[in-house]
């Protein structure tokens, strides 16, 4: 699929072609036009951490739909955003490695949807915001055939050419020791520890029932879930704790099989997502996957539901 | 004894070379060399290409008889000899991408500043995807409607 789509739940046809209804109705875009796999690997890195970093809702429709791809043509990407994700009334394009933070991406789309209802100057939509940069900028999916370019400083031209309004946007700036992904070659250190470390995390009532029913012989949970699983781990003739990616991947080999798993965000938090490598976390995320015999309790980066193995999403 | 090749090579070699062509009319080059280019000139169509993205949804107009030419151009030379053996009346540059569509009708030539094109044929709803040599293809009038879907080409009429 040319355009890659991850989002924060899974959704049926109809819950995405309404999305753009709710209060974010934008795509995040993680796009380049050169496709080495370097530049696809970051495009796919990138799309995740707006995918790790979006505020869940529970039972609610609005949530920004993330994407990523690399390679392709501006306006056809756009053209597939209008006409499969219908109520999308903007594309935020981003450049790989541009990391935006949630109070801001609220922000941008909360602009773009008073752009929805504001009557142009010149008497037709707009079709571009920008800043003084081309790290990122927001595209509007209804005028798809006019971004010929993938390049700016042409699609301005290009909306010109078009009578569509160009809005320049002050606020949307660039500051790489503050949007680069990599800028800061990042450790446990520089998280705060009540944030992840210490804090006390817990089991849903609905999956703790399931945890007490499963009928396997081992558990193995995350440090954070200790207090809240006291009298469920005496169910079980094995348990074990982790805290770190490395203990992570020793219990993977010391349980292969007949475990319950039980790890929370730990994977997709900030903290494990900065500190390991991306492609590091892919390989870990499919091998608790496909651990035989064993139920998953994780939020994980791929939601797709074919798997051997039960899994249930926090 | 000298053989027959040997012979031959030493012939080529003592007769005196021939002029290039002594039919061959300086003349010729500004006034048939659309002729020999086949379609437009190349630096002619590196300056339509710089400015595709500033073409609108309704083409932009590059030339007519009344106005003569619309946009800023310095290598007119074989468009102008065009102008004249097709005898045209209008040149419009259209820069198109999926979904845009235009209708065209009576033209008579068309040259494709890039090489893809995409575009339906009458009466079918299929897409017909070409690659086009820029250097020597083009769509002559004989096609009666065409339906420019995707591509940068230069309409005559």
């Amino acid at each position: 699929m040319p355009l890659t789509i991850i989002s924060d739940n899974e959704n049926t046809v109809e819950e995405k072609s309404i999305m753009g209804n709710g209060v974010e109705g934008c795509l995040f875009l993680t796009y380049s036009e050169n496709s080495d796999l370097q530049t696809y690997n970051l495009a796919q890195r990138t799309a995740y951490y707006y995918r790790c970093t979006v505020p869940g809702v529970p039972g609610s429709l609005s949530c920004s739909n993330i994407a990523y791809n690399v390679g392709g043509d501006l306006h056809r990407l756009s053209w597939m955003a209008h006409t499969s994700l219908v109520a999308t009334y903007g594309i935020i394009v981003i450049k790989p490695g541009v990391m935006l933070g949630i109070k801001f991406r609220q922000e941008l789309v909360d602009k773009v949807g008073q752009l929805r209802d504001k009557v142009s100057q010149l008497g037709s939509g707009w079709g571009l915001v920008r800043g003084d940069h081309d790290k990122y900028f927001v595209i509007n999916p209804i005028y798809s055939y006019v971004y010929k370019s993938n390049n700016i400083d042409e699609i301005e031209e290009c909306c010109k050419a078009n009578n569509l309004e160009i809005i320049i946007d002050n606020d949307m700036i660039y500051d790489r020791s503050q949007n680069d992904i990599d800028y800061a070659k990042w450790t446990e250190d520089d998280f705060p520890k009540d944030l992840y470390k210490d804090l006390k995390w817990k089991v849903s009532p609905k999956n703790k029932s399931i945890l007490r029913n499963l009928g396997k012989t081992n558990i193995v949970y995350h440090k954070n879930f200790t207090d809240d699983i006291k009298s469920i781990v005496k169910d079980y003739e094995h348990s074990d704790t982790f805290s770190t990616v490395e203990e992570l991947k020793e219990k993977l080999e010391q349980y292969p099989s007949d475990t319950v798993w039980l790890i929370g965000d730990f994977l997709t938090s900030m903290m494990t997502f900065l500190t390991t490598p991306f492609n590091e976390l892919m390989i870990l995320t499919a091998r608790v996957r496909y651990t035989s015999d064993s139920v998953v309790i994780a939020k994980l980066y791929d939601t797709s539901r074919q798997i051997h193995s039960e899994t249930f999403n926090v | 004894m000298t053989s027959k090749k040997s012979q031959i090579v030493a012939r080529q070699l003592t007769s005196t070379p021939k002029p290039i062509s002594r039919e061959f009319n300086i003349k010729e080059v500004d006034t048939l060399s659309h002729l020999r280019v086949e379609t437009l000139d190349v630096k002619l169509m590196k300056e339509l290409r710089s400015m595709k993205y500033k073409v609108g949804p309704e083409g932009m107009d590059i030339w007519n008889r009344k106005n003569n030419y619309l946009v800023e151009l310095k290598n007119t030379k074989i468009l102008d000899q065009w102008i004249e053996v097709l005898k045209l009346k209008k040149i419009i540059l259209y820069n198109l991408v999926l979904p845009q569509i235009v209708k065209i009708n009576n033209f008579k030539r068309i040259f494709f500043i890039e090489e893809h094109v995409v575009c339906n044929i009458e009466g079918s709803e299929l897409l017909v995807y070409q690659t086009y040599n820029t250097r020597s293809d083009f769509m002559s009038e004989n096609v009666d409607v065409l339906t420019l879907r995707e591509g940068v080409v230069l309409v005559c009429h």
